[in-house]
């Protein structure tokens, strides 16, 4: 953190502060019912556009720029300008914005974080159309605001001093709490730095209320747009929580749901009203509590337990409501004294169970005698022992129908699915014989792995009552597989660029992980109170040894577990919002026996490839599907990592199919000079309401390397597959599509999705057939599949995939266009590699062989870099450019084009 | 759970005499046994085999043994398996699918208020479980959860108000084809021990089972139905005894029992109940009194 930064940042608080004064007011007049109005200092949007790629480049590449595509309301970089740039630069003052300043120091991790985020955030803001008249007249005046200090920004390079070094205070506690907890962590840096995560600008403040596990309130005030993550590190910091992963915050929804709050989004698009109540729950019961490190994880475990006891949520008999109560009153009592005042009145106050009488309580104080001597972490303890055994234990329940209607209900746990019909379980499907996990409107669907006598697999579909409840039946699935199964969840970024598609997936770190993190868990066992008692919990270690014969022997033996890894490589799931992929997987059932065939992948993966271009595009689409209330299916591959090399591709949604059918018509004239009036209406509406803070800036850079072997004209042929901006093939629709676009966009939005998604199922033109896998990691699909690009059919056929740890395809490709440009001997193989770095980078490896018996390998990458300003968008483009020469070191960087796209307000000007 | 312990810890049996009207019943027509039961019957030798029973357990495995009187009035009275499901403290009265045998509880249940048991009863019949039907015999008990076969006496309803009755456990219901009683095809054989018949009929209803539970059990596929019926008590100092049918009445199954390792098994003849359909299980119930919430 250099001082400078820091200080700039302060800078321009301080002169927004000054010019937003009477908007300020204003604001509090429109909106008196806030009880904190705070000066928004954000929105400096334009202020990283002048600042192209250029800088970073090598001065030959920089005469390339004709192809960089930056806002019309910016003037366009001239050299002169990267000039400037630079020396601004060099004076260690990025540009940052808004108190940014500190994520430089972030690793990239976070960065892609930041880039998730917002483009979660834009999603949110595109979901939620109807927001409050006074936010949005609020965030638009603040827009206004940002923009003029915006054009002041560049003089305001003033240090200051006290300031600055306030900040830097902050940003050493900052850093030094993050890593306290997340030194482990690699793939869930989302929980890393939850503290960072949080915008400085000051913003209008929310006050949160959390019950807590022991009934109390928690009451905190929060930024209004901050992630439900901020929150739930609030809450876990205020109980000095440490193995957090096992729990959640939960609000109810307009439609009396409990849900539970998503960390990566933000809180107010999440509960959609102005209750800000919330309850701090165990979201994942650990199958054996006593592998937990701390008393008091356990001791918030007891807590939950007695409440679902009490309420009837966690059935047991007479006999187990008397232990449990027992071991409760040992927990927050102590020993019992045959002199304790009354103690039945005193029983009879508290909750054991939902039908208590005074037999229980006579019981449960019989029993309470026996514990005598058993510390209150003891007894929690033998609670949990017994707790865990009950057949609800983490059982969490929905209601539903069966095919034939006949109520039912479905328990997601850590095992798998459960299904009862009254009390009884009639089925169960543990999550390693679940291919798939889909819904699809109201109906929830898990594709069954055929069973060692049966040839096919089979789907289970079963009714929920709305969709909204089939999408929360989903998402607990998503979650508890991931958590419980899988030793690292899945990398999002990779995920999300393969996918294209809309999707949820689990975010905190798995229970293999947070078991690691706890081991490494080295603080005194903190002191906390249990509710009743005063006694202060003592380490079950240095605790007089008991009489208990269940004692479990492993209580206190932390388990090193090291057969966890936190590879990411393989714990591939996929989570994806798909309907193309189900109709194909019908197709291709007969032929599927393997586990590893998901033979709609592919497909998908192919059409990525095609449509490379467009992925930025794309993953906006995706998050506001994921956002957007309307998001009417989805569908998850509980796949376990068990299965080592072998990964799940996502399949893709139809409707993001489409969306980039119609986005590669609405981009291709992108060439054409304002490219921002391409982008739907949708959007713009969007940045109008969006407070000021998001901008979002995507830049694409295509990097083309050229083996100097390789025959130049058939560079035209090569990129055919990968259709970059100037080489985008002609013929597309005409821009007027793109209102199109936004007509069918726009019902999701506003969660009222159904004609569209018909619609578009309806009107996917593939025919996807899947032929047996050559080896098991190698899928053979037949393709015959419109060219998204241009309508134009595309013969690809014999489609071997590779699972491995990076994802490759090689495909034959017959002609793209009716050019005749390729002859036909001319035999095309890309390999498209994804990896997982600062931003989504996608490497194309396409040789080819000429009738000549000369080839050409050229390697094209694409990276797509998605965030607001925050993010140095040329930074990562420069440090990018430098990684693929050296991993390359023997080719040459022929070309280099830059795809930026900026939303900003004020781009329809 | 406290009461959630390993299968096959029991202190005490509880029997009831076979009754000079044995196998004088109205017929049944589900029932698997031999329509003509009552010809073929021999009282004497079925009270032989009785006698051989309660001695095992009584002597060999050391239970502490409750005989109740045979009433003559109850010619299925001996069945004392299907009347009662008991597990830990809990024993749940059933209503068994023939009306004339619901009064055959009336003994147990003193017995077992006696011994300190819960006492649940399956409720009015006009009530809550009106039509609810069950019977000891299509209930397995594993130690860790319930399987109750759904057969020609016991069905879903009753299964229901097993379920609530023993929340603790997970109860699940399994088909049983073939009008045989989920007893008659399987039986505990060990903690994790099941023992079942290989039959088709069985085969089906096992892998409904390991399809539904979420714990493994080992599987010991005897060839010969009968022989699917075993007793398997842990004794005193923790010695497996496993009562089963001698050679003579399931030749082919002995050399699977002989697998077990280091169990002391107590081959034990049951020709004459089997007549009707019963088996080993049948005419005994297993309780725990010794077990403490520790």
């Amino acid at each position: 953190m250099t001082t400078e930064a820091g200080t700039e940042t302060e800078v321009k608080e301080k002169a927004e502060e000054s010019a937003a004064q009477p908007d300020q007011i204003d604001q509090s007049e429109k909106a008196p019912e806030e009880t904190k109005e705070v000066v928004i200092a954000e929105g400096d949007k334009k202020e990283k556009e002048g600042k192209g790629i250029s800088r970073y480049l090598p001065s030959w590449l920089k005469k390339q720029k004709s192809q960089t595509q930056t806002s019309p309301t910016k003037d366009d970089p001239t050299s002169d300008e990267a000039v400037g740039n630079e020396t601004e630069q060099k004076e260690g003052a990025p540009p940052e914005v808004n108190g940014h300043a500190e994520e430089e120091e972030e690793e990239k991790e976070e960065e892609k974080e930041n880039s998730e985020q917002v483009n979660q955030k834009e999603a949110e803001l595109k979901a939620d159309v109807k927001e409050e008249t006074e936010t949005v007249r609020e965030e638009k005046v603040e827009e206004e605001k940002s923009e003029d200090k915006c054009a002041k920004e560049e003089t305001k390079a003033v240090p200051e001093g006290e300031k600055t070094e306030e900040q830097q205070k902050e940003l050493v506690k900052e850093t030094s709490e993050a890593p306290a907890e997340g030194e482990k962590e690699t793939q869930t840096s989302l929980f890393q730095s939850p503290l960072k995560l949080v915008r400085k600008n000051k913003m209008k403040l929310v006050v949160c209320h959390v019950t807590l596990l022991d009934g109390t309130d928690y009451t905190c005030e929060v930024e209004k747009r901050v992630k439900g993550q901020y929150l739930f590190f609030k809450v876990c910091e205020h109980l000095n929580l440490m193995e957090k992963d096992y729990f959640g915050l939960t609000y109810i929804d307009n439609h009396n749901n409990k849900c539970w709050l998503d960390p990566t989004k933000e809180i107010k698009r999440q509960i959609r009203s102005n209750n800000w109540q919330f309850s701090f729950n165990v979201k994942f019961y650990p199958p054996d509590p006593s592998l937990l490190t701390e008393d008091l994880t356990r001791y918030l475990l007891c807590l939950q337990l007695r409440e679902d006891v009490a309420c009837g949520k966690l059935p047991c008999s007479f006999v187990t409501h008397a232990l449990l109560g027992s071991y409760t009153l040992q927990a927050e009592l102590g020993d019992y004294e045959p002199d304790q005042p009354k103690p039945l009145d005193y029983m009879s106050q508290l909750t054991f169970a939902p039908n208590q009488n005074k037999e229980m309580e006579e019981k449960i104080l019989e029993l309470h005698k026996s514990h005598r001597g058993m510390t209150p972490a003891q007894a929690d303890a033998q609670f949990l022992e017994n707790a865990k055994k009950l057949s609800m234990y983490g059982v969490d329940l929905h209601h539903a129908k069966d095919s034939e209607a006949v109520d039912i209900m479905l328990g997601v746990c850590a095992n798998g699915l459960l299904v009862y019909k009254d009390k009884l379980r009639i089925n169960r499907f543990a999550w390693p014989k679940i291919l798939k996990i889909s819904y699809k409107r109201n109906n929830f669907y898990i594709k069954i792995r055929p069973g060692e006598a049966e040839q096919f697999e089979s789907t289970v579909g079963f009714k929920l009552q709305n969709h909204r409840s089939a999408k929360r039946l989903w998402k607990v699935c998503v979650e508890n597989h991931s958590f419980f199964r899988l030793n690292a969840p899945e990398p999002p970024n990779k995920a999300r660029f393969l996918t294209l598609g809309s999707k949820f997936r689990y975010s905190g770190r798995t229970q293999a992980q947070t078991r690691v993190a706890s081991s490494l868990i080295d603080r005194p066992a903190p002191n906390f109170e249990r509710t009743s008692s005063k006694r202060i919990s003592r380490s079950l270690d240095g605790a007089p040894v008991i009489s208990i014969t269940d004692t479990s022997a492993g209580e206190n033996g932390r388990e090193p577990h090291l057969e966890l890894n936190s590879d990411s490589k393989t714990a591939e799931v996929e989570i994806e919002e798909t309907v193309v992929v189900q109709e194909v997987s019908k197709t291709t059932k007969p032929v599927i026996v393997t586990v590893e065939k998901v033979p709609s992948e592919p497909v998908v993966k192919i059409e990525e490839a095609m449509t490379v271009t467009e992925e930025e595009k794309s993953c906006k689409r995706e998050s506001v599907s994921s956002e957007s209330e309307s998001e009417e299916e989805a569908e998850y591959h509980p796949n376990v990592s068990i299965s080592i090399s072998h990964t799940q591709i996502p399949e893709e949604k139809e409707e993001e199919i489409e969306e980039q059918e119609k986005q590669v018509k609405n981009d291709t004239p992108a060439d054409l000079p304002p490219i921002t009036q391409d982008t739907p209406p949708a959007e713009v509406q969007e940045v109008a309401e969006e407070t000021k803070d998001v901008v979002e800036s995507k830049e694409e850079v295509v990097v083309v390397e050229e083996k100097p072997a390789a025959e130049p004209e058939m560079e035209e042929s090569t990129d055919d597959p990968m259709v970059t901006p100037e080489e985008a093939p002609n013929g597309l629709p005409l821009p007027d599509d793109a209102p199109d676009a936004t007509l069918e966009e726009e019902p999701k939005m506003n969660g009222q999705p159904v004609t569209v998604e018909t619609v578009e199922t309806e009107r996917h033109p593939q025919v996807i057939c899947c032929t047996e896998p050559p080896v098991v990691k190698t899928e053979m699909v037949t393709i015959s599949d419109t060219f998204a690009a241009q309508k134009t059919e595309i013969a690809t056929k014999e489609v071997p995939i590779v699972h491995t740890e990076t994802k490759t395809i090689t495909y034959e490709a017959a002609q793209l266009e009716g050019n005749g440009d390729a002859e036909p001997g001319v035999l095309m193989t890309a390999q498209t590699i994804t990896s997982e770095s600062l931003c989504t980078t996608t490497t194309t490896h396409i040789t080819k062989t000429l009738k000549g018996g000369l080839s050409e390998t050229r390697i094209e990458k694409r990276i797509v870099i998605t965030g607001d300003c925050d993010i140095d968008h040329d930074e990562a483009l420069a440090q990018a450019i430098k990684e693929a020469k050296e991993q390359h070191p023997d080719m040459s960087v022929t070309r280099v084009v830059v795809h930026k796209e900026t939303e900003l307000a004020d781009e329809e000007d | 759970m406290a009461n959630i312990c390993p299968y096959g810890r029991f202190t005490h049996a509880v029997v009831r005499g076979i009754p000079e009207s044995f196998g004088k019943a109205p017929h049944d027509e589900h029932q698997n046994g031999e329509q003509n039961g009552d010809a073929s019957v021999d009282l004497a030798k079925a009270q032989r085999q009785f006698g051989c029973l309660t001695g095992a357990l009584r002597q060999k495995v050391g239970l502490q043994l409750i005989e109740i009187p045979p009433d003559p009035d109850l010619p299925e009275s001996w069945r004392i398996e299907d009347v009662v499901v008991i597990q830990g403290d809990t024993a749940l009265i059933t209503r068994p699918y023939k009306q004339q045998r619901r009064t055959e509880a009336e003994a147990v249940r003193r017995v077992l208020s006696e011994l300190g048991l819960t006492v649940v009863e399956m409720g009015e019949e006009e009530g809550g479980s009106g039509g609810a039907t069950l019977e000891g015999s299509d209930v397995l008990f594993t130690g860790r959860e319930f399987f109750v076969g759904v057969s020609s006496h016991t069905n879903r309803r009753g299964a229901e108000v097993l379920a609530d009755t023993f929340r603790d456990f997970a109860v699940s219901t399994v088909p049983v084809c073939g009008g045989a009683r989920l007893k008659n095809i399987c039986s505990m054989g060990g903690p994790d021990t099941i023992v079942f018949s290989n039959s088709e009929g069985a085969k089906k209803t096992l892998r409904m089972m390991e399809q539904l539970t979420d714990h493994h059990y080992e599987i010991l596929t005897v060839p010969e139905e009968a022989a699917a019926n075993c007793i398997y008590i842990k004794g005193a100092s923790k010695r497996d005894f496993l009562i089963h049918r001698p050679t003579e009445e399931a030749p082919e199954s002995t050399a699977a029992f002989q697998k077990l390792q280091d169990y002391t098994l107590l081959p034990t003849a049951c020709s004459e109940a089997s007549k009707l359909g019963a088996c080993l299980s049948s005419l005994c119930l297993l309780i725990n009194r010794k077990h403490s919430f520790f």
